[in-house]
């Protein structure tokens, strides 16, 4: 049973990172385009992070170095420190947008005013992660996120064409003009990026930290990353291939969060769009939690600060100051009415810009012999984790200029 | 990075320009067809009883809202030459569409005024893409 319950990390880690806000609206985005011609954009993801995450949940057991304490050693202070702030900017506007949508979902469900539901939501996350240890809050925002499972019942139940889904894993350029192929190639980064956010690795190492996770874990490392991401990429499919049987044939570009929770439970009636606003706001909720503790982990592990859920708040003050400093941001920003999906847009993008700051020091120190000792990277590990990056530095560079030319992925 | 940041705010949040160019006239009635067929998918979803009150009355609102914002992007610049026509043709419309989504919340329970605005929103459609494959 515990070890069961062991697996709400990669649940949480994963869905907070693929179904938050943006990838759910994203990935409809992209289905409602271009069908499921990019479906390998989301294996591809699903099999980056597998590898990533495996690897910084080993280090942090092996080498007890979170992911930001092997950024500054590996990069140094000054480019480790730009990396602290772009990362946080990052997890603050990514914060920011999930607080939003909580309030969106909130207000679909009861018809209270937005701005109220804000505010309170956020006091009650807010209230949540100060008094519930770290497993319990992975255990009950990684389990509720399990309704949205509803997604892909729809998606199945409105019989998609498995074999165009199964064509789909091919990468396939051949759209009819120029502007349909930067929007491609816009919503292929993007989809990739999503999967990769880098408060996911930021988040999952320090977990494995607060859950005392010693080398006799390593399997259950491998395991945990492996079933989270990808129940989280079988929820990413459902949502691409609801945006190609619901919105493709209507001609439909969903812009709203709204439009892609009634996708979610087009086949059925009003218990399952219950169900899917509940699984919605499960997620999003639990990314903007991952946000805002990826802050706080992030800041207390670079500058060696006390840090940790599990332990008394007053015995960390960097820590608890600054997580609830991540929350009240995000709030004013959010309350200034910024769209969340605006946010969403430019979090998914400039997270791919500095992507490889994130990630190259984790296979740096995983390749390392002298940190990592018997438990280092295979070869194989290796040749994996090199791929990953080269896609990863790839899609770095192309990810501005596809957003500028592409207007953000507007058709 | 604060700078590339406020930036991209910028660039994302810029929605007004000096002049609407044919491309971008497109694209606009592209949003306006998807946000026509959205509403009309919805009014059906509705009609058949799926959805719940607060959800109804608030997917709307945001529905409205875009279509607002759609609008006001349209009055905030000037057309291309050649397309003026068009502009004004397309500013009409979803003036049109923004009234019938306004008129929903007060025909959620009753089918035949729900049958009626989607048959009307159909019709505005319809012109929306009559307008951008006359482009």
């Amino acid at each position: 049973m515990k070890k069961i319950l062991g697996l709400t990390l990669g649940i949480m880690t994963a869905l907070g990172g693929f179904v938050d806000l943006g990838q759910i609206v994203f990935t409809a985005q992209a289905g409602a385009l271009f069908g499921y011609k990019l479906m390998w954009a989301i294996v591809i993801g699903t099999a980056a992070i597998i590898v990533y995450m495996e690897m910084c949940g080993r280090i942090a057991v092996v080498a007890k170095e979170p992911v930001f304490a092997v950024v500054r050693t590996c990069l140094g202070f000054p480019l480790g420190l730009t990396t602290l702030i772009a990362s946080n900017l990052l997890n603050l506007v990514t914060c920011a947008a999930e607080l939003g949508g909580i309030a969106i979902v909130l207000h679909l469900l009861t018809g209270w005013p937005e701005r109220l539901l804000l505010i309170g939501s956020t006091v009650a996350l807010g209230g949540i992660v100060l008094i519930f240890r770290f497993d319990w809050i992975e255990r009950s925002f990684g389990l509720s996120g399990l309704l949205m499972i509803v997604f892909a019942v729809s998606a199945a139940v409105l019989h998609p064409d498995w074999g165009e889904l199964a064509r789909g894993l091919l990468p396939r350029f051949a759209e009819p003009d120029l502007k349909h192929t930067l929007l491609y190639g816009y919503f292929a980064v993007g989809i990739f990026s999503a999967m990769l956010m880098e408060y996911e690795v930021h988040f999952y190492s320090s977990g494995a930290l607060e859950e005392d996770w010693t080398p006799k874990d390593l399997a259950q490392n491998f395991m945990v990353a492996s079933f989270g991401c990808v129940l989280g990429s079988f929820l990413t499919i459902g949502l691409l291939a609801l945006g190609a049987l619901v919105f493709l044939p209507r001609n439909i570009f969903p812009e709203l969060l709204s439009t892609t929770v009634l996708a979610g439970a087009f086949p059925f009636g009003q218990k399952a769009l219950v169900l899917a606003l509940l699984g919605t706001l499960a997620c999003i909720a639990g990314a903007a939690v991952e946000t805002a503790l990826s802050g706080a982990y992030n800041v207390c592990q670079f500058f060696n600060y006390g840090w940790g859920k599990n332990m008394r708040a007053k015995s960390v003050p960097v820590y608890t100051a600054t997580w609830i400093g991540m929350f009240v941001l995000a709030l004013v920003i959010a309350v200034t009415g910024i769209r969340p999906l605006q946010l969403v847009d430019i979090s998914i993008v400039f997270g791919m810009a500095i992507m490889p700051f994130t990630y190259y020091p984790i296979l740096r120190v995983a390749s390392d012999k002298n940190m990592m000792g018997k438990h280092v990277n295979s070869k194989f590990d290796v040749i994996l984790g090199v791929v990953f990056l080269v896609l990863i530095i790839a899609a770095a560079v192309v990810a501005i200029p596809l957003m500028i030319a592409t207007h953000s992925g507007r058709p | 990075m604060a700078v590339l940041l406020a930036a991209a705010v910028l660039l994302v949040g810029c929605s007004r320009h000096k002049t609407i160019s044919r491309d971008e006239l497109r694209s606009a009635l592209t949003s306006s067809i998807s946000l026509a067929s959205e509403a009309e998918t919805f009014i059906e979803y509705v009609t058949n009883g799926k959805a719940t009150r607060h959800y109804a009355e608030g997917h709307i609102g945001y529905l409205a809202d875009e279509v607002g914002e759609s609008e006001e992007e349209l009055q905030g610049g000037s057309p291309e030459p050649g397309t003026e026509g068009a502009v004004q043709q397309c500013r009409t419309e979803l003036n049109s569409l923004h009234r019938e989504l306004a008129g929903l919340p007060g025909v959620l329970g009753n089918r035949n005024a729900l049958g009626a605005a989607r048959e009307r929103i159909k019709t505005i459609r319809d012109s929306f893409e009559r307008l951008i494959s006359s482009l």
